[in-house]
């Protein structure tokens, strides 16, 4: 016992002083790093923005449920630690990650292993105002509703939702996709909360025979579990026989009829249980690899030790819990995890759960994303008040938060076995990162506080977007067969969206060209050094873009044997090429000068966005991999202000500028 | 002008994935981007991405000709531009002699010949063996009045009716036609968004050397062929999916599936195939992202389904294509060339 208590509290400490340690180790280098070359003025820009994105852990209330965050669950096709569940899980009911202060895991827990049939945690996200209507319930101000506030509407809830699914998917209204929504997501709720009810004492599992009470070895008359009967289930096994070979159940001695009794009682509650949805424990009847739930793992009945005595330890973890012994539930949950892992064998989804459960912890792209906020800031000002500290302390702040986004991106890329950019979600990250690069390129060249300005703004703004598309739960989700290669995720998508960055980019200096042209066209040195970024940029895009979408060609012509099909993404890519392509040709030939050219960036960005999502919203296609709510709204609204953008401020930027550009190239 | 064309193209582009969304994907194909030009609602004539791509070409040689001025500092421009030539001329070379089918084999089956997707053929044959002599008519273009002659049987077929979708029925009115399915007739259809899913459907007269006569009613379902007693002899004939000989004899082993560990997302497909190759025997896995390539022909796993008798079909995609390699090209010449493009002025720069 006294091993168990200080190995476990060890692993607890070890593992969040390490975490400590990572933190202090990235801000020493830090400030060993910049601080030997500034001023005492940097110096303190740099402390202020180091402090900033380095909020303290917090600790939590209760127990502490680090043991547990890491056993390993299947969920959609993943094997993930429980954390990375527990977030996506309350992500697809409320559009959190917490509930007010808690964690995810920690609210998880709750619901294994204290399950309240009037849950008051309000976790249900219901957008829309008819369904509450529709289900008599008060609306409140967060849009989020718990069990209890369901609880009177749930019968019309499985009613209107069996309704609305009875419709084809395309005659369905916002509402009913809503129901339907709702209705699973309370349904799932409803399963975790009776993922691990074997373990809880149930009235009717109450053994009434004191002589079988005594053969069983339970001593006083109260509720058992299903686990403590099934425990010992094979004491019943005699009586069930000897009462099967009578026919007439008059003649059953009392011994018998419970035996009797209880098996039924177990029997049913096994047909319960059946599938549920929270799949924790592999194994493999036939030779495949299967993974069941606590109930399922029960009623197979699969004569394994081990797969028996992990299922005691979970009970053992729910007694533990409840009863707020934390050595105890730590022990029971380790020891149920190094079966897990046992069975799991050497999957490398196993080696990199540690990780992803630290991924989930340190939030890298949300800490990254608050520092480029502030980096933002900082450039801006640096813009209005051109010093050199500031500069300094601008790309010390982006550099850091550009180790946090790549080392957020290498994690994702090592827990995955995949290159960085998977799905919708990830080329956010990707684009964000390589604007951010570009940007500091741009920086390094030019020096005057532009690339600081549009490298912090683009990477602040693409990982707020990334954020977004958390809502769709997990964000690691296995490949489809057709886009299983590693090889053409490498290239093709790469390169794709290396040109959608590229011409992302383009299109943010072309914002900036057309502000500076419109508010301080003096400056007229600056206006050039910017159009040169952005023409610089703009071609960087084009390579890339053109570059993409051909190889895109080949990947289509190996895969399904044609170089181009007009599908919607390739299409997409098209455009973006095309309208680099407009631009360039319209240039040269003098039908656009330098606002023209900030204007057809500008613009550009809406073809960008298209090519990236619109083609998502059409939900055609082979490419569309990704969908996800809310999107159209964002879409509609980045097309509108750039439109409303340029056409304010080309105006506003006067009439042919005389600035002279750099020579342009003619043909 | 390049202007304009680029800006057309991507009009058409935009507007033509638009289209997808309502009419699917192969209608979108052949009004916007497979046409010359096209009627807007019935009276604007409007051109196709075929006629601005192909004036787009005429103004690349032209330009290429005439305008550019030829030097070091211009290989990059240069590059590009013959990279862009070559990769529509590559394209239309494709698009006009390539071929598209499919071979669906159920497991343990082989073939030698791939079916078209949308064209169908009325064949004729004396036997209904395996080895047997086929004359086969594109039924392209039918209509009634159509008159295909099949000299070596002796045979004249006029078409009377031929829908290129639709319903088939049985039972009803008795009508004096022929089929070997107790097809009494049929309806037309709409044509389907995805054109293979039409069925066509074709009633004609066949009149013999003697001055006999038949109805003959042949409907692209019919699961076998309709026999006919003519003067020559018994011929079969059926409405079928147009046939493609292809050089090699595919033996359909066995197909596989897997899926991600708990989930209904698809991990692998393949087929475990034996070549024939004259006598040479070989076997040959065929996955997703892997094909089998036989001179010139490709064979892509394309999709499956399971039987009811518990074994699998197995489709697979055909294409036939010489010009396969020239965009590999073509991408290759303009990435360069647009690589050199913007690099030298900026080398330039920097001494």
């Amino acid at each position: 016992m006294n091993d168990g208590l200080i190995g476990s509290n060890l692993t607890r400490h070890s593992a969040e002083s390490s975490e400590r340690i990572f933190d202090a180790r990235i801000s020493k280098f830090i400030r060993h790093w910049v601080f030997r070359h500034s001023s005492f003025r940097t110096r303190v820009c740099l402390f202020v923005a180091i402090l900033f994105p380095l909020e303290v852990f917090a600790e939590e209330s209760g127990l502490c449920l680090t043991e547990l965050e890491r056993v390993p669950v299947l969920y959609n096709g993943r094997k993930m630690p429980l954390d990375s569940f527990a977030r996506a899980v309350l992500l697809q009911f409320s559009g959190r990650q917490k509930i007010g202060d808690e964690s995810a895991v920690s609210w998880l827990a709750r619901t294994f292993f204290a399950p309240d049939s009037l849950s008051p945690d309000q976790i249900f996200l219901i957008n829309h105002p008819h369904v509450l209507q529709s289900l008599a319930v008060e609306p409140r101000k967060r849009r989020r509703y718990s069990l209890a506030d369901l609880h009177a509407g749930l019968p019309k809830l499985q009613e209107h939702a069996a309704k609305a699914s009875r419709l084809e998917e395309e005659l369905r209204s916002p509402v009913e996709k809503e129901l339907i929504r709702i209705y699973g997501n309370v349904g799932m709720f409803l399963q975790l909360q009776s993922s691990f009810s074997f373990t809880f004492p149930h009235r009717d599992l109450v053994v009434q025979d004191d002589g079988l009470r005594k053969e069983m070895g339970f001593e006083t008359e109260q509720d058992r579990s299903f686990l403590d009967i099934y425990g010992k289930a094979a004491l019943l096994q005699p009586y069930l026989t000897s009462a099967q070979d009578m026919n007439d159940e008059r003649a059953w001695t009392a011994k018998e009829r419970e035996a009797f009794r209880l098996a039924g009682i177990l029997f049913t509650q096994s047909r319960a249980h059946r599938n549920l949805a929270f799949t924790l424990i592999p194994v493999d009847p036939h030779g495949e690899e299967v993974w069941v739930s606590g109930w399922d793992a029960l009623s197979l009945n699969i004569p394994d030790g081990a797969l028996r005595k992990a299922l005691l330890e979970l009970g053992t973890a729910a007694a533990g819990y409840n009863a707020g012994d934390q050595v105890a539930f730590d022990m029971a949950i380790r020891s149920y995890r190094m079966f897990a892992e046992s069975r799991i064998g050497t999957d490398r989804a196993l080696q990199y759960m540690e990780m992803e459960v630290r991924m989930n912890r340190w939030n890298l792209f949300g800490r990254a994303a608050s520092t480029y906020a502030f980096a933002f800031l900082l450039a801006l000002f640096a813009l209005l008040i051109p010093r050199r500290p500031l500069r300094i302390a601008g790309t010390g702040l982006i550099l850091f938060a550009l180790i946090l986004h790549g080392s957020g991106i290498g994690m994702r890329m090592a827990v995955m076995g995949r290159p960085p950019v998977t799905n919708l979600y990830a080329t956010f990250l990707f684009v964000g990162f390589l604007c951010v690069v570009l940007g500091l390129v741009v920086e390094w060249i030019q020096q005057n506080g532009l690339g600081l300005t549009v490298s912090s703004f683009s990477g602040f703004s693409l990982l707020l977007v990334a954020q977004r598309f958390f809502l769709d739960g997990d964000t690691m989700h296995q490949m489809v067969a057709v886009l299983d290669s590693n090889f053409w995720l490498s290239t093709h998508v790469i390169a794709v969206t290396t040109g959608y960055a590229g011409c992302f980019l383009a299109g943010v200096v072309g914002h900036c060209y057309l502000l500076a042209l419109a508010f301080a066209p003096g400056n007229k040195e600056r206006l050039a050094s910017m159009y040169r970024a952005m023409m610089g940029i703009l071609a960087f895009g084009l390579i890339f873009a053109f570059l993409g979408t051909m190889l895109g060609g080949v990947w289509a012509d190996h895969s399904w044997g044609r170089f181009w099909g007009w599908d919607p993404k390739e299409n997409g890519a098209l455009l973006i090429v095309l309208w680099s392509a407009i631009l360039f040709h319209a240039r040269m030939g003098g039908m656009i000068r330098e606002r023209g050219m900030a204007a057809g960036c500008v613009l550009g960005v809406i073809v960008v966005v298209t090519a990236w999502l619109g083609v998502n919203l059409l939900s055609v296609g082979l490419h569309s991999y990704g969908f996800t709510s809310g999107l159209a709204a964002g879409y509609y609204s980045v097309i509108l202000f750039e439109l409303l953008f340029v056409a304010i401020l080309v105006p506003l930027a006067g009439g042919p500028t005389k600035s002279k550009g750099p020579p342009v190239p003619s043909d | 002008m390049v202007v304009a064309c680029l800006a057309m193209l991507m009009v058409l582009v935009f507007w033509g994935t638009l289209y997808q969304v309502r009419f699917g994907l192969f209608a979108a194909q052949e009004k916007f981007f497979y046409s010359w030009i096209f009627l807007q609602f019935g009276w604007i004539p409007l051109p196709g991405a075929q006629l601005v791509l192909a004036i787009l070409f005429v103004n690349l040689v032209a330009s290429m000709l005439f305008r550019f001025r030829f030097g070091w500092r211009q290989t990059g421009i240069i590059l590009i531009h013959l990279g862009l030539m070559l990769l529509l001329a590559g394209g239309w070379y494709t698009h006009q002699f390539g071929e598209e089918s499919f071979l669906a084999l159920v497991e343990g089956e082989g073939s030698n010949v791939s079916s078209d997707y949308r064209m169908w053929e009325l064949s004729l044959s004396k036997s209904n063996e395996v080895e047997r002599e086929i004359t086969a008519f594109d039924t392209r273009g039918t209509s009634a009045g159509t008159i295909f002659r099949a000299e070596s049987y002796g045979l004249e077929i006029e078409a009377g009716i031929y829908h290129s979708n639709c319903r088939a029925f049985q039972g009803g009115e008795s009508s004096n036609t022929v089929n070997a399915s107790n097809i009494t007739g049929f309806q037309p259809a709409e044509r389907n968004k995805v054109p293979e899913e039409d069925v066509p459907g074709m009633i004609c007269t066949v009149r013999d050397r003697a001055g006999g006569e038949a109805d003959l009613l042949l409907f692209g379902g019919d699961p076998g062929p309709t026999l006919l007693e003519t003067a020559d002899g018994p011929v079969y004939f059926q409405l079928r999916r147009k046939r493609h000989p292809l050089p090699i004899f595919i033996h359909l082993v066995d197909f596989d599936r897997t899926y991600h560990t708990g989930s209904s997302t698809a991990k692998s497909f393949e087929s475990r195939i034996e070549v024939h190759v004259g006598e040479v025997v070989r076997e040959v896995l065929v996955e997703m992202n892997k094909p089998l390539r036989f001179q010139g022909y490709t064979f892509f796993q394309a999709s499956f389904q399971p039987l009811e008798s518990g074994a699998e079909l197995s489709q697979f995609a055909v294409t036939r294509n010489f010009g396969r390699l020239i965009p590999y090209f073509a991408t290759g010449f303009t990435v360069v060339g647009l690589a050199v493009h913007f690099l030298m002025p900026m080398a330039r720069r920097r001494k």
